[in-house]
């Protein structure tokens, strides 16, 4: 079977966990791997980047909150952006334009990153959850329905950044992931070490360029496929004619 | 990020603490006001000045000290108690004297009104100093010297210093470094073989997780998940300043008649809820009819689950309930009028 199919399972299964809270169970103390709001109301896994903010407000260090980020980068690195989180989905559905990316402003995930730490302990406040459009979507908009958000300009403000991260993603694929999205950035940092990883066969290989055509992310797979950029989601292994791209699962690269 | 990705990981962690610790938010949150500025006495006896204190955050300050720094034998005398409490938007007068010694010459004396106090945002702390010029004027009087013109007792104690802002930084900061010299030992002796660094990274996840779960890091981020503030993820704005009830609405509640109790449920890190808490407590200081009490969702999560102010599975605040009544009022914006609704129904 295809990667492509695996992946929607997978997919599938991170939205599924995502609004496992309509069955009634309560918050756990799982952290979610990927960028998906603990506000939303069937939510039952804390978003990773609210929590650090909010340890940072406390002036906590987060132990657990790290070793569960550790955890989930050695076991996927970037992978969970193209194989689990709903928001990276959501990118997959409205995906049409598979630009090359813009090498320089792929960095500014990790600006991102910076800014919404050093906003949480100057504001002592989750700034970044005040502009995060995957909160506009999971929470903003369900509480909206539910009665308990009125349109005001916090709202008018998720709207706007949620509709400015729908533009992009038509306009760029993975747009969010590629740019902006902080939980990316942190799960890039173990991109190189993860258990899944891609393997490219240079012998195979020849240079027929299906797998940039193929990758949603605009990177160059048989180059870059342990790249901060690479989110390890296997179109290019799906897309090469001759097997020269492969996905594993071990220690061993 | 081609190679060395660890050591430039590590740099950017460490990039990202130094930054958040240079921009510590260490805002002043009361506001001082001295009256007068240029009191008045004659040599050996007292000038009085009052001090007003106001919170005008949403935070609590705590021991607020005041001291005194002039010329030689004039001081404050008696040494003023520190007010260990001020709420938010609350407000307390201070009566300072400071004595004058006899041998004062007439003229203009300047000094200093020192302040010091501190106030926490969960268990990280900041104290801030803050200071008022005052100008003494010693006037030639035959006014007879008050008391017996001993000199007052030692100066204000300063309160001691709590937890302050870098103190996980500096903790941090030295983790990051060792993470950094651990890997780049690694690297340099497994060369392409990234077994000992997975292990290495592996061994400290596991380390951190149990450490993390041992300080009830895992509660808390199942208690910072379970809980719906407002204003924090951006359903509302929070409001730092104080709530105010029109004349109208003042007076609706004043004609109440029938008791009403009334139910806060809030959460110590939310923004949103002192105004909510603000609001009720001015309500219930119109009338002794109604009655209230604050409910920590963190701690009571049941209460909030009887009087109907979970929703989804998670608990709501700010949140009022009229005790009787199933209405529920979440959030704070435009709670005057609602809360006033509340009050008057079945009237």
């Amino acid at each position: 079977m295809k990667l492509g199919r695996w992946r929607r399972v997978t997919q599938g299964t991170g939205i599924l966990l995502g609004v496992l809270g309509v069955t009634g169970i309560g918050m756990t103390h799982i952290l979610f791997p990927g960028l998906h709001c603990y506000a939303c109301p069937w939510a039952v896994t804390v978003c990773p980047v609210g929590l650090l903010q909010n340890l940072v407000i406390y002036g906590t260090f987060p132990f657990f909150g790290l070793g569960a980020i550790i955890v989930y980068g050695l076991l996927a690195g970037r992978g969970f952006c193209g194989w689990f989180c709903p928001f990276g989905t959501l990118h997959d559905l409205l995906s049409f334009r598979k630009v090359r990316v813009q090498r320089t402003a792929s960095y500014g995930k990790y600006l991102v990153l910076l800014a919404t730490i050093v906003a949480a302990w100057a504001l002592a406040d989750t700034a970044f959850c005040k502009l995060c459009p995957a909160a506009s979507l999971e929470a903003s908009l369900p509480y909206w329905l539910l009665g308990v958000a009125r349109v005001n300009r916090p709202f008018l403000i998720h709207m706007g950044a949620l509709a400015a991260a729908l533009v992009g993603m038509v306009l760029i694929a993975r747009f969010w992931c590629r740019y902006l999205c902080p939980m990316g950035a942190i799960l890039s940092l173990f991109n190189r070490v993860s258990l899944l990883h891609l393997r490219y066969d240079r012998s195979a290989c020849t240079d027929c360029g299906a797998c940039e055509k193929a990758c949603p992310m605009g990177i160059e797979p048989q180059r870059e496929h342990d790249d901060h950029n690479c989110i390890k989601c296997g179109a290019c292994v799906d897309a090469c004619p001759l097997d020269s791209l492969s996905m594993h699962c071990s220690v061993r690269r | 990020m081609n190679r060395g990705w660890v050591s430039r990981a590590v740099f950017a962690v460490t990039l990202v603490l130094a930054g958040a610790s240079s921009v510590a938010a260490q805002e002043a949150i009361l506001s001082f006001t001295v009256e007068p500025r240029a009191p008045e006495s004659a040599p050996g006896g007292q000038a009085w000045i009052t001090v007003r204190i106001e919170n005008e955050s949403v935070r609590q300050a705590d021991d607020i000290a005041i001291s005194w720094s002039g010329p030689t034998g004039f001081v404050l005398d008696p040494v003023p108690q520190e007010v260990p409490v001020l709420k938010p938007f609350e407000s307390v007068a201070v009566t300072l004297s400071i004595r004058v010694p006899e041998s004062a010459e007439p003229g203009a004396v300047e000094g200093t009104l020192e302040f010091l106090y501190t106030y926490c945002i969960g268990e990280l702390c900041f104290q801030i100093p803050e200071s008022r010029g005052v100008v003494l004027g010693v006037v030639a009087t035959t006014a007879k010297p008050v008391g017996d013109g001993a000199d007052a007792g030692p100066p204000a104690a300063q309160p001691p210093m709590r937890r302050t802002a870098g103190g996980w930084i500096a903790y941090a900061l030295v983790a990051c470094a060792a993470v950094a010299v651990g890997t780049a030992a690694l690297r340099a002796r497994s060369g392409k073989n990234r077994r000992p660094l997975f292990a290495a990274l592996a061994l400290s996840a596991v380390a951190a997780l149990a450490y993390g779960a041992g300080l009830g890091q895992h509660e808390q981020a199942q208690g910072i998940g379970a809980v719906l503030c407002t204003s924090c993820v951006g359903i509302e704005e929070a409001r730092s300043r104080e709530p105010q009830l029109s004349t109208a609405q003042a007076s609706e509640i004043k004609r109440l008649r029938s008791s009403v109790e009334l139910l806060v449920f809030y959460a110590p890190w939310c923004h949103a809820c002192p105004y909510a808490e603000a609001l009720v407590a001015q309500a219930a200081s119109l009338n002794d009819a109604v009655t209230y009490r604050f409910v920590n969702v963190d701690e009571d999560p049941a209460l909030a689950e009887t009087y109907g102010v979970v929703r989804s599975g998670r608990a709501v605040v700010p949140a009022i309930v009229r005790e009787g009544k199933d209405e529920v009022l979440f959030g704070i914006e435009n709670l005057e009028n609602r809360l006033v609704r509340l009050l008057t129904e079945g009237e």
